[in-house]
């Protein structure tokens, strides 16, 4: 993944400005989160679901190596060719080869944050094919140059005029057009792409052992179209995303669809089980199925192996109290929120990414709303240890924590710091209802953005010495 | 050493080492929710209203028909993209839709001409299906692709209608697939398509609206017996 130049700070300050954005987000973001308590709230066994949905994600990952091996199997009997990527070199690669060997020239999406992972459209147009996003928010973002900035909702940082104005540029529709003509200019262009296409490429949320079938959801309809009007159909699927039987698919699209959207179930589930047979109506002559590892069997090793968990629903950004204020961009990985800060160091390395850990307040409500119960603060905790032994920490923090770690371990300096610091307090100015609003630099770091409790004048141990006598 | 032999012998290589709470050793049966206290027709039915689908109910057969009839006259259908007559639960339609002059096309695609096949297909108006099973919890219908039953006709046309007989109906999408045989029928066709409600999207300002890409109209037509 590409990490970005700029350090999240920075880019959480241009967020922050942008009032427009947040009152977008909070309304967005309300809409998704009610959406989700409502649905649950309409199914008498949802939290038991919950509990399986996890069991099933927990003991599939531990037997992840046995259930990939059965996909490929049935998938390979069903007729279906499947490929192996390690890295997202390699699989780019694989969908080039493919579209070469096809005589391949133009090519529609439907949506794939693991092509976003990959950078695939990049290598693709660069080989000279035309690649057509066809998820109407996808499509925006492509046309513009932009960036997904929700995993399910890629463009809820646009506004509708910034919409109108860009399909009046590309489309022809009048600036003051409204949704539904937008959707329609989209529809009439999209459905031409659709016609004329060699290759359709989709992710897919599930794919399943027991039957070797590619699960593909969409509410649009564009998955159904990329997956069967043109002739070859290719399907990236992160290796972590399976589920042993269908049954067990069933009970994973049932907390998936409650939690992204507040939908019982998406508009359209397909269970793509191979090409066409011989006497079939329609559907694609060829289908490949691409599993990436990309950083996968990174994060399957040790303390973050539970984030493979995941199924990408989106309800842990919906909540997180960061999320909503910054949106999906100063985080600068294709994964944003509180799931993109674990998956992103944990595929990538820390290196690059050492901020991520740090832009959450831990509070808890993404474990809470997680339809597997992903305990997001254990991790976020454990790669932030880690980024402190690494050294990732600025000097001033290291400096300060090693020091007060000195004097915590010798009583009489500690003693001695928290009188002096008790008096100080008193001449110093920068406060307002009882806290400390302001200290000198350095630890100016930390009242920048938060106050600083005032100390006791009393201290703990002092107290506890008078109680014990 | 290919990238597949690699792969897999990361992943157990790391799982020797992964911490996975909650890993129990065989994954138990799914909960199961208690039964409904509505006929299983009638929750379907505002499950699907509540997708913004629309749902017709008729007596039988004859009933579907004659409504059928009079909604394409009443359209001035001409053209209807659709699954075989043999795959549609209503008896004598292709006589009666012949007499009004209505030509039922498969949606059928060869090898050798594909792209003009869709072109052709493509503005036919109205699809008209069968659905091989209902989930009532979520007013979802299931169609299975075969050689009678082709996918395009429930994804290209503005309107769908579909032909559900009451009795194929189930609590849910785990009731359906609990049903013996399923996993092996969904298995030998090579598309199984589970649609709730017409196509739809929010991308634009987070504002609902039908017919993104698939039908912007999806009609059931509920036969009761
Ligand atoms: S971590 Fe949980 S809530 Fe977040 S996207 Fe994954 S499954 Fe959804």
């Amino acid at each position: 993944m590409q990490a970005p130049t700029t350090s999240f700070a920075q880019r959480a300050q241009i967020a922050l400005q942008d009032t427009g954005l947040q009152e977008a987000l909070g309304r967005a973001m309300d809409h998704f989160v009610h959406g989700r308590q409502d649905a649950f709230a309409a199914l008498p066994h949802g939290e038991a679901l919950r509990d399986h949905a996890r069991t099933i994600r927990a003991n599939t990952i531990a037997h992840l190596d046995e259930h990939l091996i059965r996909f490929e199997r049935n998938a390979q009997a069903n007729g279906s060719s499947i490929h192996w990527a390690t890295d997202a070199a390699e699989a780019r690669q694989i969908v080039l080869k493919i579209a070469r060997e096809a005589g391949v020239q133009r090519i529609v999406k439907s949506k794939s944050m693991l092509s976003e992972e990959i950078e695939l459209n990049r290598v693709l147009e660069r080989a000279g094919l035309d690649v057509l996003e066809t998820d109407l928010g996808e499509y925006i973002v492509q046309l513009a140059h932009d960036h997904p900035s929700h995993i399910i909702a890629p463009v809820v940082h646009w506004r509708l005029e910034d919409v109108a104005r860009l399909f009046h540029k590309h489309l022809g529709t009048p600036l003051d057009a409204d949704i539904p003509s937008l959707q329609a200019a989209a529809r009439r262009r999209l459905r031409q792409g659709f016609l004329q296409a060699d290759m359709g490429i989709s992710g897919g949320n599930l794919v399943v052992a027991e039957t070797g079938t590619v699960i593909l959801v969409t509410n649009e309809g564009n998955g159904r179209l990329v997956t069967t009007t043109p002739r070859i159909h290719v399907a990236l699927v992160g290796i972590e995303r399976i589920a042993p039987t269908l049954a067990d698919a069933g009970t994973l699209l049932q907390v998936l669809a409650r939690s992204a959207t507040g939908q019982a179930l998406s508009v359209y589930t397909s269970f793509i089980t191979g090409p066409r047979r011989q006497a079939d109506e329609d559907g694609p002559e060829q289908v490949h199925i691409v599993l990436i590892d990309n950083g996968r069997t990174r994060a399957l090793q040790g303390e973050l192996a539970e984030i493979l968990y995941c199924i990408r629903c989106g309800a842990c950004l919906n909540v997180c109290p960061v999320y909503r204020n910054l949106g999906g961009h100063a985080y600068g990985s294709v994964y944003p929120g509180p799931i993109g800060s674990i998956v992103t160091p944990a595929y990538d390395g820390l290196g690059p990414w050492h901020e991520l850990p740090q832009a959450s307040t831990l509070c808890g409500a993404c474990t809470e709303a997680c339809p597997v119960r992903i305990d997001i603060p254990r991790m976020l905790l454990k790669l932030r240890a880690d980024s402190i032994a690494a050294g990732d920490a600025p000097a001033w923090l290291q400096t300060g924590i090693r020091l007060y770690g000195w004097a915590a371990t010798h009583p009489r300096v500690f003693r001695l710091a928290s009188k002096l610091g008790t008096q100080l307090q008193r001449l110093w100015p920068g406060k307002a209802q009882g806290w400390t609003r302001r200290l000198p630099p350095p630890l100016s770091a930390w009242t920048d953005s938060r106050a600083f409790p005032p100390l006791a004048r009393r201290s703990f141990s002092e107290r506890w010495q008078e109680r014990k006598t | 050493m290919t990238s597949r032999t690699k792969i897999l012998s990361r992943i157990r290589h790391a799982l020797a080492d992964a911490y996975l709470p909650d890993a129990a050793a065989t994954i138990p049966p799914p909960p199961s929710p208690p039964p409904f206290a509505a006929a299983l027709i009638d929750v379907f039915e505002q499950a699907l209203i509540a997708v913004q689908g629309q749902v017709t109910r008729v007596e039988n057969q004859e009933a579907a028909r004659d409504w059928l009839v009079n909604e394409f006259q009443k359209q001035g259908v001409q053209k209807i993209l659709g699954w075989n007559f043999t795959q549609l639960p209503v008896a004598n339609l292709a006589a009666s839709l012949q007499a009004l002059g209505i030509e039922l096309i498969p949606a059928r695609l060869s090898t050798a001409t594909r792209q003009a096949d869709l072109a052709a297909l493509a503005d036919i108006p109205v699809g008209l299906t069968g659905a091989d099973a209902g989930l009532a919890r979520t007013g979802s219908i299931v169609l299975y692709a075969s050689n009678e039953q082709g996918r395009l006709a429930s994804l290209l046309p503005e309107v769908h209608y579909a032909l559900l007989p009451a009795d194929r109906i189930y609590a849910d999408l785990a009731a359906w697939l609990a049903v013996p045989g399923v996993g092996e029928r969904a298995r030998h066709s090579s598309n199984t398509v589970i649609i709730t409600g017409p196509s739809r999207s929010a991308d634009i300002a987070q504002t609902l609206t039908l017919g993104a890409h698939g039908p912007k109209r999806l009609h059931v037509l509920l036969i009761e017996t």
